[in-house]
C-alpha cells in the first residue's frame, strides 16, 4: 500500500494503520505511539575527542588569539563573523546559514570545576553529569528512569559514539541502532538458512509459532502472565519498528558523510513517528595533536552541512519544532598551539544548541586568554546547566535525582 | 597437664556437638526453624518430591541442571542432593587446580574480559554450583567495580576471597570484606585519615551490606568512620597505616571505647537489623521476588539462632515448605547470568567468551562491573523490550552457533531425540521436558506440535540430517522465549 509523501504527513500513522488488518495488540501499540510521538525530542552530537573550541568559535578581533595560535589562527577576512567579535570557523558554513535564521545558540565557556585532561575521565564526566564521581549512569538515563516509560518501548536510542553512556541508565537503557534489520526477533539470518527466500519463509512460520504460543495462558506459576506480556510486547516493539522505518524516505539530498548519515537515520527514525525521545550520535577525530588545520576544516565542514541537511529534512516532515540538537565534546584545546602545528588537550570550550524552539545568538563571554588556568581557557558556565535546562524546560521533568544539586537553566528558549 | 586434659575435653565437647547438631540437621531442624515457612518439606501423595522439584532446587541453587543431572537429582532424593550442593567442600571440583595455574602463570589478570571469562567458565563447570551462585550473590551484596578501582586484579582477589567464605559465616566474611583491597579503594577508604575522616566506607558498610537505612544514627557513621582510619591499601594488600589511623574514644550505638574497624564489624555482624536486612536479600535471590515481612522475619530468626553461618542458614532454606512452596515455584526472573550460564549448562556447549560477554553487557548484567554499590535490582528489572530482543537473541545465538562440547555429537538433548528416532509427538514432548519440566499449557504444546508436523513434512527420511538438526533448534528456541524459560 504505497502512500505518497504528502498524504503520509496528512494522515499520520494511525489512520494508516488502522486501515489494514492487524491484531489488536499491534493496533493500540501504533495508537499509543502516534501520540507520543508529539513529545519533544533531543539529539546529541558527540565530537569525540575534544573539539578546538577556540578555533570554531574564535575571538577573532583579540590580538591574543593570533599571537597564541600562529600557524593555525583562522584569518580575519575568512572568520563568518556573528556578533562583530566573534566568528566562526570558514567551514561552519552551514552553522552560519542556521545562525542567520536564529535558531542557534553558541553557548560559550562551558565546563566544570578542576578539569580532567583525560578523553576517557572528562567524556564519563560528561556523559555521567557527575564531576566528582564519574561512574555509573549517564544523565539523560537518570531522566528515563524517572519517568513513564510504557508508550515507549524505546524512549532513547545511540548510533554510535562512547558518549552514548549518557543514555544508560538503571532500568533504561539505549539500543546501538547501525543496523535495523538485526533489532528484531528472530533476525533474519539467525537460523542457518542459506537462501534469502527461504531465510523470509521460515521466519513467518516461526513468528507465527511464538505469537501462536504466546496467545496461550503462560503457564501456571508466579512469573507468567508478567513475562509473556512483556515478550509479547517487546515482540510487537520490534516489528513495529521495522515496519515504521521502513516506509520514510527522505526528500533531502545530504552530503555523503558519517555525521549526515547517522543524522538521516535519526531522520528517519523520527519521520516513522516512533516515540523516541533522545538520540545520540557521534563524530571523532578531534583530538588534533598535530597538523589540525586540514582535519579540523573538514569535521567543521562536516557539521555544518550536516545539521542544513537535517534541518531541512525535519522541517519537510513537519518535525522540526519537536526537535532540539546540541553539540558536546568533553573538553576543548589548549590556547597556544604546540610544536607540532595542533593543539593538546585543554578545558572549557563552547557548544551549539539548535532547534526552531531555540532563542538564537551568544550565551555567556568568550573565557579570557589572558586569564588562564594553566594554560587553559577558564569554565564561566557548569555544563550541568545547559543538561537541565534540557531538561527542565525541553524534555519536561525534574532534575533532583539527576544530579543531586540544583543549577539555574541557561537561557536558551527564551 | 590439667590444662591439656581441660583442653582435650573442651574439643570433646565440641566434636560431641558438632555431631549432635548435624544429626538434628539431617533429620529436621524443627526448633531452629522458626515460624512453619522454614520447617522441613516433607513429601506427601499429593506433593511428592518430582522432575519439578529436583529442577528447582538445582536451578535456585545453583545455575540449573541438564536433563541428566536433574535425572540424577530428582532418583537420589532431596537430602542427597541437599547434601552435595551444601557441603560442595567435600565434592572435589577437577577444574580447580588447572584453572589456579591459568590464573598464576597464564593468564593475564589484569585483563577484565580475562577474569570474566574464567569466571564464566567456573559457573559454567564446577562441580560445586552453589559455591559459584554464592559468589555471584556475595558479588551483588557487596558490589564493588572495576570501573572505578581500575585494577583487575583486585577484583580477581575479591572474587577469591567470596568463594572461599561463599557458605561462610557472614560476620568472618564482612571482616575480610573491610580489609579487601578493592573494596577500601571503592569505598574511599584510601583517604580516610586522622583527623580527617571520609564517611563513604563506614556509610555503605551500614546502609548497603548490614544494617541498612534507619538502623543507625549519623554520629554512628561519623564516629564509625573514625575507627576505620588508617585502612589502606599499600601496593595490592591491604595495610593498616597507624600514622593516620585515630585511636581515639569513639561512641557507636551508645557503647563507648577505642574502637576500631574490627570491632565495628562484630557490632554489626549480628545485629538483628543485618540479620532482617540479609534475610530479604536472600530470599529475593533464591526463594520469591516479593517475600511477606513473617517469611524474612522468620528466615532472620534461623539466621541468627545459627551466628550467620550461611550453611545452615541455606541448609534450612533448601528444605523449607517455603521454598517447595507454589508460590516460590518459577517465582523469580532468571537474570542474565543465570539464563546464561544455564543455558550453557543445560545444552553442554562451550561458553564462548566473546558470543556471552557482550551479550551480558547489554542484557544489563557485567561481571565485576555491578552499576553502583547497590548492585543489581534484579527481579522484573532485568526485563524490559530491550534486554528481551537481546536475551532471546542470544539464545538463538547459543542453540546456532555455539559449539558442542563433544565435536563428534550434537548437543545432548538433540542427540538423544536423534538416537531414539524419535516421532514428532516424543520429540516436541521431550523438548519440552528437558527445558522448561513441561511447564507450558496443553494447548501451547499443542501448537508447538502443529509448527513441528509443518517442518517435519520437508525432512528426509534419514533423521540425523543437518535440516533435521535447524528443525529441532528452533524448536528450542520457540520453547526458550516462552515464559517458563525465561523464568527462575
Amino acid at each position: 500500500m504505497e502512500l505518497s509523501r504528502r498524504e503520509f504527513s496528512k494522515r499520520g500513522l494511525l489512520t494508516m494503520s488502522s486501515a489494514m488488518v492487524v491484531p489488536a495488540f499491534f493496533q493500540r501499540t501504533a495508537q499509543a505511539v502516534e501520540t507520543a510521538s508529539s513529545d519533544n525530542m533531543l539529539v546529541l552530537i558527540q565530537l569525540a575527542g575534544g573539539n578546538d573550541g577556540l578555533n570554531t568559535v574564535i575571538p577573532y578581533t583579540d590580538p591574543l588569539y593570533y599571537q597564541n595560535r600562529p600557524t593555525l589562527g583562522q584569518p580575519r577576512e575568512d572568520v563568518l563573523d556573528l556578533n562583530g567579535q566573534l566568528g566562526l570557523h570558514p567551514q561552519l558554513t552551514g552553522m552560519k546559514t542556521l545562525f542567520d535564521e536564529n535558531i542557534v545558540k553558541v553557548v560559550q565557556a562551558l565546563g566544570y570545576p578542576n578539569p580532567n585532561r583525560s578523553h576517557f575521565r572528562s567524556t564519563d564526566i560528561w556523559t555521567t553529569g557527575n564531576p566528582k564521581h564519574p561512574e555509573g549512569t549517564g544523565w539523560l538515563g537518570r531522566y528515563f528512569d524517572g519517568q513513564d516509560n510504557t508508550k515507549h518501548p524505546f524512549p532513547s536510542m545511540a548510533l554510535g559514539g562512547s558518549g552514548q553512556k549518557a543514555l544508560k541508565g538503571t532500568l533504561t537503557g539505549a539500543p546501538t541502532f547501525q543496523n535495523i534489520n538485526s533489532f528484531r526477533l528472530f533476525p533474519e539470518k539467525g537460523m542457518g538458512m542459506k537462501r534469502d527466500a527461504d531465510v523470509t519463509v521460515q521466519r513467518e512460520k516461526d513468528v507465527g509459532a511464538f505469537k501462536a504460543l504466546h496467545r496461550m495462558d503462560g503457564g501456571h506459576f508466579a512469573q507468567a502472565d508478567f513475562l509473556k506480556d512483556a515478550s509479547m510486547k517487546a515482540f510487537v516493539s520490534s516489528e513495529n519498528l521495522q515496519k515504521m522505518v521502513g516506509r520514510y524516505n527522505t526528500p533531502v539530498n545530504y552530503p555523503n558523510n558519517g555525521l549526515a548519515n547517522q543524522l538521516k537515520l535519526v531522520g528517519k527514525l523520527i519521520a516513522s513517528g516512533i516515540n523516541t525521545r533522545a538520540f545520540h550520535v557521534a563524530i571523532g577525530g578531534f583530538d588534533t595533536h598535530s597538523n589540525q588545520a586540514r582535519g579540523h576544516a573538514a569535521r567543521m565542514n562536516q557539521i555544518g552541512g550536516s545539521l542544513v541537511a537535517f534541518m531541512k529534512d525535519l522541517r519537510s516532515m513537519k518535525r522540526a519544532e519537536k526537535v532540539v540538537i546540541m553539540t558536546y565534546s568533553e573538553f576543548g584545546r589548549r590556547v597556544k598551539e604546540n610544536g607540532s602545528r595542533g593543539t593538546d588537550h585543554g578545558a572549557a570550550a563552547p557548544l551549539f544548541v539548535i532547534g526552531e524552539k531555540v532563542k538564537g545568538g551568544i550565551l555567556g563571554e568568550h573565557p579570557s586568554l589572558a586569564d588562564l588556568r594553566s594554560g587553559d581557557l577558564k569554565y564561566k558556565i557548569d555544563f550541568r546547566t545547559v543538561y537541565t535546562t534540557m531538561v527542565e524546560q525541553w524534555l519536561g521533568g525534574k532534575t533532583d535525582e539527576i544530579f543531586h544539586q540544583k543549577f539555574e537553566p541557561a537561557s536558551i528558549f527564551a | 597437664m590439667q590444662r591439656l586434659i581441660a583442653l582435650l575435653s573442651i574439643l570433646a565437647f565440641t566434636i560431641q556437638a558438632q555431631v549432635v547438631t548435624e544429626q538434628a540437621a539431617a533429620q529436621n531442624t524443627g526448633a531452629l526453624a522458626g515460624k512453619e515457612f522454614f520447617e522441613p518439606w516433607k513429601p506427601t501423595e499429593e506433593d511428592s518430591w518430582d522432575i519439578k522439584k529436583a529442577a528447582h532446587l538445582l536451578r535456585r541453587a545453583g545455575f540449573g541442571g541438564s536433563m541428566t543431572e536433574i535425572k540424577i537429582a530428582y532418583q537420589n532424593g532431596l537430602e542427597w542432593a541437599l547434601r552435595d550442593l551444601i557441603h560442595c567442600e567435600r565434592v572435589e571440583n577437577p577444574m580447580e587446580k588447572v584453572l589456579q595455574d591459568v590464573e598464576y602463570e597464564i593468564g593475564d589478570m589484569n585483563v577484565l574480559s580475562t577474569l570474566q571469562g574464567l569466571w564464566l567458565y567456573r559457573m559454567t563447570r564446577s562441580m560445586r554450583p552453589l559455591e559459584e551462585k554464592m559468589t555471584l550473590f556475595w558479588h551483588g551484596h557487596f558490589a564493588t567495580s572495576n570501573y572505578k578501582v581500575d585494577l583487575p586484579y583486585l577484583m580477581f582477589k575479591q572474587n577469591k576471597l567470596f568463594r572461599e567464605n561463599a557458605t561462610g559465616k557472614f560476620p568472618e566474611l564482612l571482616q575480610a570484606v573491610s580489609k579487601d583491597a578493592a573494596m577500601i579503594l571503592w569505598l574511599d577508604n584510601q583517604t580516610n585519615i586522622k583527623g580527617n575522616p571520609n564517611e563513604n566506607f563506614a556509610r555503605e558498610i551500614f546502609e548497603l551490606f548490614t544494617l541498612s537505612i534507619g538502623n543507625y544514627t549519623e554520629k554512628d557513621i561519623q564516629e564509625s568512620a573514625r575507627a576505620f582510619t588508617g585502612w589502606q591499601v599499600r601496593g595490592l594488600n591491604f595495610f593498616f597505616n597507624q600514622g593516620q589511623h585515630d585511636f581515639g574514644e569513639k561512641t557507636v550505638f551508645g557503647k563507648t571505647g577505642n574502637w576500631n574497624g574490627e570491632d565495628i564489624c562484630d557490632m554489626v555482624g549480628l545485629h538483628p537489623a543485618t540479620a532482617k536486612f540479609l534475610s530479604k536479600k536472600l530470599l529475593k535471590f533464591f526463594v520469591m521476588e516479593e517475600p511477606k515481612q513473617e517469611y524474612i522475619d522468620a528466615l532472620a530468626e534461623v539466621y541468627l539462632a545459627h551466628k550467620g553461618d550461611m550453611k545452615e542458614v541455606l541448609n534450612v532454606l533448601f528444605r523449607s515448605k517455603l521454598f517447595y512452596s507454589r508460590e516460590a515455584y518459577r517465582s523469580l526472573v532468571k537474570s542474565p547470568i543465570e539464563l546464561t550460564v544455564g543455558t550453557i549448562r543445560l545444552l553442554n556447549t562451550r561458553s564462548l567468551k566473546n558470543l556471552t560477554l557482550p551479550s551480558l553487557d547489554k542484557m544489563g548484567q557485567q561481571l565485576y562491573n555491578p552499576p553502583n554499590v547497590k548492585g543489581w535490582d534484579g527481579g522484573r528489572t532485568w526485563i524490559n523490550t530491550i534486554t528481551l530482543l537481546e536475551r532471546n537473541n542470544f539464545l538463538q545465538k547459543m542453540l546456532m552457533e555455539a559449539p558442542c562440547r563433544n565435536p563428534k555429537k550434537d548437543h545432548p538433548i538433540f542427540q538423544h531425540i536423534k538416537d531414539k528416532e524419535m516421532e514428532p509427538k516424543d520429540a516436541v514432548d521431550y523438548l519440552c521436558k528437558a527445558l522448561i519440566q513441561d511447564d507450558l499449557s496443553d494447548n501451547a504444546k499443542k501448537e508447538l506440535l502443529d509448527y513441528f508436523d509443518n517442518e517435519v513434512a520437508e525432512t528426509e527420511s534419514g533423521v540425523a540430517t543437518e535440516g533435521y538438526s535447524r528443525k529441532l533448534r528452533r524448536i528450542a528456541y520457540i520453547i526458550m522465549t516462552s515464559p517458563a524459560y525465561q523464568a527462575n
